[in-house]
C-alpha cells in the first residue's frame, strides 16, 4: 500500500473530527509532540476503538504538519511528519521524511538532539523495527492466532525464574492531562439575564434582571471522542416572585445532567456544545432591603394589583394572586434544562484550559404552597371564588428564562 | 495563609445571616393589675425589640382634635414605616371590602368565601410586611395634643369610662392624655410570657396566623350584633389579623421595677412631642394592658410594658395618620361598642 491513500485517509477522519490547523509551525510541532507522546503508544497493541481513535488523532495532526510544511517548509515539521508517519506505521514515508531531515537540518544545536532521534529511528526502520515500542510497523490489524498451549520449559529454565527478579515493566509515559481529550473536571462562573414576565389585567410584560451562577461539572468521556456527559452542581442566584410588587432573589442549588458534544477547531481550541436537564432545590428568604424595596414598590401599586404572582383560572374566573397570599414561605422545586455552546482553549502550560460558553437556560419553578382551599377575585366579575392547591401545583409556578455568558476553567 | 477564594465563598455563606437592623428593647411583666396596690406584683416576662414611627394628624369634625398616633412596631424581619404603612393601608381596603359587604348586607358569619379571602389576604399583607409567617406585635398609641400638650411631655393614662370592667379605647382621650393598645398577631404573649406560663391553654388559645378563619365569623356576629364590650368591633380587619390588649388604667403614678431603680411614669414620655411626625424624638412609656379573647385559664389578665431607663427613637411615617380608623374605628365613631357592658374575658 503506498503511503498517499492510507495518511490521505486518516488524515481525512481527522479532519471529518474537524479540522486542526495550527497558525504557527512551532505551535502544530508542539501539537505533534504531544500527540506522539499520548497516542503513538497506543498503534497496534491497545484495544481495536482506542486504536482507531489514536490512528485518526494522529493522522489529523500529520495531516496539519504536512499542511503547514507545504506553507512554511521548516525542518523540524519535517521531523516531525516523518515521526508521526512512523507512528502510523508508515515505514517509507518515514524513512523519507527523517532521512531529508537528517540531510537538510541546519547545523542548530537546538536541533541536535531531533537529528540523532531522526538518525536512530531510520536504523530501526531499516532493521524493519521502525514501529513505537517495536511492535507499530504492522501494517493492519491480524486476526490473532488461536493461543497455543505453551510448551513447557526446561526444568532449569523454572526454576531460574525463580530465583531470579521479574524484570520490572517498562513504564509507559501516559500524560495525565490529555490535551486532544475533554477536561474531566470544569468550573465555571457567569452572569445572565432572566427574563420573566410582569403581569397586568390582562397581559403580561416582559422583564429583565440579573442573575449569576457558578458550578463544577465532571464529564464522563465516552468512547466516541468527541462526545461526553456531563455531570454538574450549579449554585444560581435568580429573581423570584417572593414579592407581589418587586422580584426577591432566590438561591437555586441544582444537580444536572446531559450530553457534551466537543468538536476541535484548531490546534488548541475545541468548541463545546453542552444540553442538559437540571433539578434542584430554590429558596428565597428576603432580608429588611429586599422586603423595603418590596414594600416601597407596592405604595405605588393600585388596589388589586399584582405584577408578580401566579394568575390563577378558575372555571371562568380568573386573577392575579400573590405567592404570599398563597402562604408561600419561599421554597421551591426547580425543573429546567439548558444549552450551552462555547470555545475552550488549551493554554500553553497544558494543564489547564479556558473557555466561554454562551447558555440559554430555562427553569421552572414549583413553588412549595401548603394544601388548602384559596381564594380569588376575579378581576372581570369582582366575585370571589375558592380553589384548591397544592406542594408543586404547576398553576402556581414560574418561569425563568436565563440568557448569559459563562467563564470556563477546565483540568 | 488565608485564601482569598475561602473567605468570599464564607462571606457568600453568612451573608444572608446576620442581625437585622435591631431596635429598642421592651420589657414585660404578667399579672393581675389588682392584685396588690402598688409595687409591681408582676412576673418578669421577656422582651422584644420596636421601632418606632409617628404621625401627627387631626381628626373630627369642628373642634378638631390634634392627635399624634405613635406605633411601636416588633417583628423577626425588622420593622419600617413603608412596610407598617403598606400593611394598615391593605388592611384597610380589606377592611373596605368587608364594609361594602356589610352595607350590602352580604356578610354574616356564614360567608365563607368572603371570610376565606379576608384571611388569605390579611396572611399575604403581612408576610409581606414581617417576612416568616407575618407575626409581629405592636405597641399603638394614641396621644392627645388639642390643648397644646403637656409642658412636661408626660401624657397620662386617659382615665377609664363609666363602665371599669369594659375594654375601652380612643373614646376615652382627653387633652394631654394617652390611650394605648398592643397587637399580637400569635397567640397571646408568645415567647414573652414568664417562665412555666405554659399550659392546657395553649391548646384553646387562637393563633390569628393560622386561626384567622375560626376568629373572624364570631368577630362578623359580634360587630352584626354589636353584642361586644370591644371598642372596635368594627375593625373586623384588624381584630381578625391580631389578639389585642386593651387600654389599661391605674391610678398608680409611678411604677418601680426593681428596689435599686428610680420609678418610671406610667404613661408615654416625649418631650419633644412637638416635633412628633416631622422629626424624630425620643420616647418612653410604661403602660398596661388588658388581656383580651384568651382561654379561660390564661393566667393573667393584664400585661405591662416598659421601656424602663431606655428610650425608643420614633421617626416620622406619614402612613399612620391615614389608616387612624382601622386600629381606632371607634375615634371617628365613639359609638361602637358601647351597646352592651358584658365583660368578655
Amino acid at each position: 500500500m503506498s503511503r498517499l491513500p492510507l495518511l490521505g485517509l486518516v488524515a481525512a477522519l481527522g479532519a471529518l473530527a474537524g479540522p486542526a490547523r495550527a497558525q504557527e509551525s512551532t505551535d502544530i510541532a508542539l501539537v505533534a509532540f504531544e500527540i506522539h507522546q499520548m497516542y503513538c503508544a497506543d498503534i497496534g497493541v491497545g484495544e481495536v476503538v482506542d486504536r482507531a481513535d489514536a490512528l485518526v488523532r494522529v493522522g489529523r495532526v500529520w495531516g496539519d504538519v504536512d499542511a503547514e510544511y507545504q506553507r512554511e517548509p521548516a525542518p523540524w515539521l519535517l521531523y516531525w511528519r516523518g515521526t508521526l508517519a512512523q507512528c502510523l506505521g508508515q515505514a517509507e514515508a518515514a524513512e523519507e521524511d527523517l532521512a531529508r531531515f537528517v540531510r537538510e537540518a541546519p547545523d542548530d544545536p537546538a536541533l541536535a538532539s531531533q537529528v540523532q532521534d531522526a538518525k536512530r529511528r531510520l536504523r530501526l526502520i531499516k532493521r524493519g523495527r521502525g514501529g513505537q515500542g517495536g511492535r507499530a510497523v504492522r501494517r493492519a490489524p491480524e486476526p490473532r492466532p488461536k493461543p497455543a498451549r505453551p510448551e513447557r520449559e526446561p526444568r532449569e529454565r523454572r526454576e531460574r525464574a525463580r530465583v531470579e527478579p521479574k524484570p520490572k515493566p517498562r513504564p509507559v509515559d501516559r500524560p495525565a492531562f490529555e490535551p486532544g481529550a475533554m477536561p474531566r473536571l470544569t468550573v465555571e462562573a457567569g452572569a445572565a439575564l432572566a427574563l420573566l414576565g410582569r403581569m397586568t389585567e390582562s397581559a403580561v410584560t416582559p422583564v429583565a434582571e440579573g442573575a449569576g451562577t457558578i458550578g463544577v461539572a465532571y464529564t464522563i468521556r465516552t468512547p466516541v471522542p468527541t462526545v461526553g456527559v456531563g455531570v454538574g452542581l450549579t449554585y444560581g442566584n435568580l429573581p423570584v416572585s417572593g414579592c407581589d410588587a418587586a422580584q426577591t432573589r432566590g438561591q437555586l442549588l441544582a444537580l444536572s445532567v446531559g450530553p457534551l458534544l466537543s468538536w476541535p477547531v484548531s490546534g488548541r481550541a475545541r468548541l463545546r456544545v453542552r444540553l442538559t436537564g437540571h433539578l434542584g432545590a430554590l429558596g428565597t428568604w428576603p432580608r429588611d432591603a429586599q422586603r423595603l424595596t418590596c414594600q416601597e414598590a407596592a405604595a405605588g401599586l393600585d388596589d388589586g394589583d399584582v405584577p408578580y404572582g401566579a394568575r390563577i383560572q378558575v372555571g371562568g374566573a380568573s386573577a392575579r394572586v400573590s405567592y404570599q397570599s398563597l402562604g408561600w414561605r419561599g421554597g421551591a422545586l426547580a425543573l429546567g434544562g439548558e444549552l450551552a455552546a462555547g470555545p475552550l482553549w488549551t493554554l500553553p502550560s497544558g494543564t489547564w484550559r479556558l473557555g466561554g460558553l454562551l447558555f440559554l437556560r430555562h427553569d421552572q419553578l414549583f413553588a412549595v404552597i401548603p394544601q388548602d382551599t384559596y381564594y380569588l377575585r376575579d378581576e372581570s366579575t369582582d366575585e370571589i371564588v375558592s380553589f384548591e392547591l397544592g406542594p408543586l401545583s404547576g398553576a402556581a409556578s414560574m418561569a425563568r428564562l436565563q440568557i448569559g455568558v459563562r467563564l470556563l476553567v477546565g483540568f | 495563609m488565608v485564601r482569598p477564594w475561602l473567605v468570599a465563598s464564607a462571606w457568600l455563606l453568612v451573608a444572608g445571616c446576620g442581625p437585622s437592623d435591631e431596635g429598642t428593647p421592651i420589657q414585660s411583666w404578667w399579672g393581675p393589675l389588682d392584685s396588690e396596690d402598688g409595687g409591681t406584683p408582676f412576673d418578669a416576662g421577656g422582651s422584644f425589640e420596636v421601632h418606632g414611627f409617628a404621625a401627627r394628624t387631626l381628626v373630627g369634625d369642628a373642634p378638631q382634635r390634634d392627635l399624634i398616633h405613635v406605633a411601636l412596631v416588633s417583628s423577626d424581619g425588622g420593622a419600617t414605616c413603608a412596610g407598617y404603612g403598606n400593611y394598615l393601608q391593605e388592611l384597610a381596603a380589606i377592611q373596605a371590602e368587608l364594609d361594602a359587604a356589610r352595607a350590602d348586607e352580604e356578610l354574616d358569619s356564614d360567608s365563607h368565601d368572603l371570610i376565606g379571602w379576608t384571611c388569605q389576604e390579611i396572611a399575604g399583607a403581612s408576610r409581606r410586611a414581617f417576612g416568616g409567617d407575618g407575626s409581629y406585635r405592636a405597641i399603638h398609641a394614641l396621644l392627645d395634643v388639642s390643648d397644646g400638650g403637656p409642658d412636661s411631655g408626660l401624657f397620662f393614662l386617659a382615665p377609664p369610662g363609666a363602665v371599669p370592667d369594659e375594654y375601652e379605647g380612643a373614646e376615652l382621650l382627653t387633652a394631654s392624655t394617652s390611650v394605648w393598645r398592643v397587637f399580637e398577631r400569635s397567640q397571646h404573649g408568645a415567647d414573652i410570657l414568664p417562665a412555666g406560663a405554659s399550659g392546657a391553654w395553649l391548646n384553646n388559645d387562637i393563633d390569628p396566623v393560622t386561626g384567622c378563619t375560626s376568629m373572624l365569623p364570631t368577630l362578623v356576629n359580634e360587630a352584626l350584633d354589636a353584642d361586644t364590650t370591644y371598642p372596635d368591633v368594627d375593625g373586623l380587619a384588624i381584630s381578625s389579623a391580631t389578639h389585642r390588649y386593651y387600654h389599661r388604667y391605674t391610678s398608680q403614678q409611678e411604677i418601680q421595677f426593681d428596689a435599686d431603680d428610680e420609678p418610671f411614669r406610667v404613661g408615654g414620655t416625649l418631650p419633644g412631642w412637638d416635633q412628633a411626625g416631622s422629626d424624630r424624638v425620643d420616647m418612653s412609656f410604661s403602660i398596661f394592658g388588658a388581656v383580651a379573647r384568651a382561654p379561660e385559664t390564661f393566667p393573667y389578665t393584664d400585661a405591662l410594658y416598659s421601656t424602663r431607663s431606655r428610650t425608643v427613637s420614633v421617626e416620622p411615617c406619614d402612613a399612620l395618620a391615614s389608616t387612624l380608623d382601622v386600629l381606632w374605628p371607634e375615634l371617628l365613631d365613639p359609638a361602637a361598642g358601647d351597646d352592651d357592658d358584658s365583660a368578655d374575658r
